[in-house]
């Protein structure tokens, strides 16, 4: 088929000039959205422009001052700053360790295939808190890798894997991993294996084939699930305070230490506030990596 | 042949990854030494016989919150997933952003923001949420419904609108072709959106710590605050047994109907 | 030992069982339920089968238990401010009980209301009327026998001894946000020559500790002293006691400061609707059959003073609480006021000089 035909027939996302139909079909979702969700965490949030009057407790006066506390003290802004790049390196390590998995999952003729997926996700089957303590006996000093690798003689001396932000990478890497592989999965499920054929055919290698035909045609899915990833990275508080010794502080270890310890509302509003316009901006940023050839609205 | 060698090795090393954590639990749910610890010394099935009944009644509420929150987040996930990646408003990049948003707020946020908010609706209505499974539920949508959304629109990214197309010249109506066109060809990212929303509602403390209590007790909540006290081996066989009966659920579902069909059949 | 103390208990429940038998057709009317914050596990199981059993079975009043950890449990209270209470009852170790004070959250409860408190230790009472203890535990200094002896490093005897050189990189130093942290905090504001007032002090002493980790909570602790990993931790006698029990080489010390006094307070709400009955629950808490059923299961010390003459006849579970007078004098009290005045100070510089390097 044609490109002109394509155009000729009536595409569910033809632009319209009075209003898209498409936002009726999202109103139910948006409002259950609004009532469950946005409603509830803008009336925590708008404490933040009031002082903090005793545990859990504001004044009445209105004040951008927790706000400017924020933005002016380069502690926090490093603290921010750390968090995105935990952010970045957890959901590109995803991505990198991932996606060959995904590959193999969306194109194996196995009859083990379903199996497989269920392996992929059965970590999250176990208690956060119980697989996190499971790490210990792996990565510690006296640990089995350490063990391993000072047996085969890779490493003079005991490697730094937990307490500190390589652990907190590791920890959050195994965390969410298994919702990359599987958005993935989906992803390359429904591209076609003909294509990389073509492409083989053509005498592309397998990486070119991977790097000019495979990647640019799963990119838009890909962003899909890097954004899922990266979401639930930088709002993760268990894993970091538990891999990391509580030596890492991010910006949900301490907005979870505002909330829980402290009964500091401003000051945890302040930071989750800043970190949602944060997420946000940044997603917007990356919803503009659209397929070749579709119009921004 | 030397490119599937190398996919087969690094696919042994990351599933040897993923599953460590998993296999250390079941490792050490059989361990009968005098300490929790790795390797094992002896073998035991006795913390298997001293799981606490209140651990059984847990994760029956557990499951039923986990399935309700699944099937409400891909029901409410899949038109807005639609809706965000065809329509052509204003907005929209913003409002994808926005209803991304819940996943980036800690839960620990969300809990406390519910719980003070369903006291105002109960200064309304006189309904308490707190302590009920519908609170639960209410409160797991929260992160259930992104996680549908986000999950379906990344199967929808390559969607060939032809096919709806074909159908609708066919004489299809709308209806029909959603059910027999759309659905079907979106059905593994819609089952990949509601196993994300299941297992995190199977995985979440902070939220049903506030919404939850009394009956309304979740197994990770029962779990977090068992091991405040005793990380005995107990809960280590929990664990063990939450993975041991989703295997064997899983294998069964594949037998009965094939994995294959929930996660569509490559094309 | 402890099927001694079983069998002794055993026996009085039977008791409690025939009068709550004769009475409870006159009583098992009532159709309260109390609503309990308490904290989950072993805790709770004790409280369910040593006080709510028999006190259902004699008044009719149903016990519904709402588990999580006593700060969630004190961010529920306060977000419910003005409203019915979710709780009737709450437990709160005594460092959050005074932030729930100070918050406004609490009933009183004297001497008319309860009156078992007159049986109790004057440290267990709160002097501004509030919620009483019912248990006493401890904050020292766990410490691994054989680590200590392979390393040639003497067994501790005051706090300052986990600034050792030879120990860095094995102390498991509590994160300041739970009970251990708040308590060794004080501890090192104490050895810098300030106190409660004076947090600064403490944390530039605490940095100075070349730490494994800073610990969140006890179960992430917990594998780390078994492991080996850890070698010494201020940490609770109860913890301690429960891995000694395990046949892991630990052994748990008051240093010679004094160790700090940890106790779990029971408080009836503020807006609770049922007062009377709430208040009838606490004072069988208090009393000795449900303290000592405590004791023989998970050790934390009575705050009854009729039971010290029956601690003292099994000594084999008396040494892993505060369980006598002597005992007690070892132990020190926190100024929580003052301490919780300086927390969210104490809590910046911690994420500042410590939890970020």
């Amino acid at each position: 088929m044609s490109t002109t035909d394509l155009e000729r027939l009536p595409r569910p996302d033809r632009p319209r000039r009075h209003a898209d139909p498409w936002l009726w079909i999202l109103l139910p979702t948006l409002a259950v959205f609004g009532l469950i969700f946005a409603a509830p965490l803008a009336d925590l949030i708008l404490l933040s422009f009031h002082h903090m009057a005793g545990p859990a407790q504001v004044d009445a006066a209105f004040t951008l001052a927790n706000y400017r506390a924020f933005v002016t003290d380069p502690f926090y802004l490093e603290m921010l700053l750390r968090t995105c790049g935990l952010g970045m390196l957890v959901t590109l390590g995803c991505l990198v360790v991932g996606y060959p998995v995904a590959y193999f999952l969306a194109r194996t003729p196995s009859r083990w295939r379903g199996f497989a997926l269920f392996l992929v996700i059965s970590p999250l089957l176990v208690s956060a808190i119980v697989r996190n303590i499971g790490w210990f006996p792996l990565l510690s000093q006296s640990g089995a890798v350490n063990w391993l690798l000072l047996k085969l003689g890779l490493i003079a001396a005991p490697l730094s894997l937990i307490n500190n932000f390589t652990g907190v990478v590791i920890g959050l890497i195994h965390a969410l991993l298994p919702f990359m592989i599987l958005t993935l999965t989906t992803v390359i499920q429904r591209i076609e294996g003909d294509l990389e054929e073509a492409a083989a055919n053509l005498g592309a290698g397998p990486l070119q084939a991977f790097w000019r035909v495979l990647l640019p045609l799963s990119l838009p899915g890909v962003v899909s699930g890097l954004l899922l990833v990266f979401a639930m990275a930088i709002s993760a508080y268990t894993t970091p305070a538990i891999l990391g010794g509580n030596r890492v502080l991010v910006m949900a270890t301490y907005i979870a230490q505002q909330f829980r310890s402290v009964l500091n509302y401003p000051a945890g509003g302040t930071a989750a506030a800043l970190l949602l316009l944060f997420a946000i901006v940044l997603t917007v940023l990356a919803l503009q990596v659209r397929p070749a050839g579709e119009r921004t609205p | 042949m030397i490119r599937w060698l190398a996919l087969r090795a690094t696919l042994f090393l990351v599933f040897a990854f993923l599953l460590a954590p998993v296999c250390i639990v079941v490792i050490v749910s059989f361990n009968g030494g005098p300490i929790l610890s790795f390797p094992p010394t002896s073998f035991t099935t006795q913390w298997y016989a001293l799981i606490k009944p209140s651990f059984y009644s847990a994760l029956y509420v557990s499951l039923i919150v986990a399935t309700c929150t699944a099937l409400l987040s891909v029901a409410f996930g899949l038109p807005a997933a639609l809706a965000l990646s065809r329509g052509r408003f204003f907005g929209r990049d913003a409002l994808n952003a926005i209803l991304l948003s819940p996943l980036v707020v800690p839960a620990l946020v969300t809990g406390v923001a519910l719980y003070q908010y369903s006291l105002s609706f109960w200064d309304l209505t006189h309904i308490a949420l707190g302590g009920t499974l519908i609170g639960l539920i209410v409160g797991h949508l929260t992160f259930g419904v992104p996680f549908g959304i986000r999950a379906i629109l990344a199967g929808h990214a390559n969607f060939e609108p032809a096919l709806e197309e074909a159908a609708l010249n066919l004489g299809a109506t709308p209806l029909q072709t959603f059910w027999r066109v759309t659905v079907p060809i979106l059905r593994p990212s819609i089952v990949a959106g509601g196993i994300f929303a299941f297992v995190m509602s199977l995985d979440d403390v902070p939220i049903a710590l506030f919404m939850g209590g009394g009956d309304a007790t979740t197994l990770p909540v029962q779990i977090f605050t068992t091991v405040e006290f005793d990380f005995g081996g107990d809960v280590m066989a929990v664990a063990a047994l939450i993975v041991g009966a989703s295997a064997v659920l899983m294998l069964l579902l594949d037998r009965l109907i094939g994995l294959e069909q929930l996660f569509g059949a490559r094309q | 030992m402890r099927s001694r103390v079983e069998s002794f208990f055993g026996g009085a429940l039977f008791l409690i069982g025939l009068l709550a038998g004769s009475s409870a057709t006159a009583l098992a009317q009532s159709n309260v339920t109390l609503q309990i914050g308490c904290y989950g596990g072993a805790f709770t199981d004790v409280e369910q089968r040593f006080v709510a059993e028999p006190f259902t079975a004699r008044t009719g009043i149903k016990i519904t238990w709402i588990n999580g950890n006593p700060s969630d449990h004190l961010a529920k209270l306060i977000a419910s401010r003005g409203r019915p209470a979710p709780y009737d009852i709450v437990y709160l170790d005594d460092d959050i009980e005074a932030e729930a004070v100070n918050a406004g959250v609490l009933g009183k409860s004297g001497a008319d209301d309860l009156p078992n408190l007159k049986f109790l230790y004057a440290q267990a009472i709160n002097k501004d009327g509030f919620g009483p203890a019912l248990n006493f535990y401890s904050t020292g200094i766990a410490y691994n026998v054989e680590k200590f002896k392979a390393a040639g490093i003497p067994a501790p005897t005051s706090w300052a001894d986990l600034w050792n050189p030879k120990l860095a990189g094995h102390v498991g130093v509590p994160t300041l946000e739970n009970t251990m942290g708040h308590a060794f905090l004080v501890a090192a504001e104490h050895l810098a020559g300030g106190d409660e007032s004076t947090p600064e002090k403490g944390i530039d002493k605490i940095a100075q500790i070349k730490a494994q980790s800073y610990p969140g909570s006890s179960p992430v602790l917990d594998p780390l002293l078994r492991s080996g990993d850890v070698w010494v931790a201020p940490w609770l006698n109860g913890r301690t006691w429960g891995l000694i029990d395990r046949g892991v080489p630990l052994r748990f010390v008051l240093p010679k400061e004094g160790g700090f006094f940890g106790m779990t307070t029971i408080s009836v709400t503020g807006t609770t609707q049922h007062r009377k009955e709430a208040l009838a629950f606490i004072n069988d808490v208090l009393g000795p059959l449900a303290q000592l059923g405590m004791a023989s299961q998970i050790p934390y010390g009575p705050t009854n003073k009729l039971l010290a003459g029956i601690l003292a006849a099994y000594p084999e579970m008396a040494k892993k609480f505060p369980s006598s007078p002597e005992d007690l004098a070892k132990l020190k009290l926190i100024n929580w006021n003052v301490f919780h005045q300086q927390y969210p100070h104490a809590v910046d510089l911690w994420n500042r000089k410590i939890a970020s390097k």
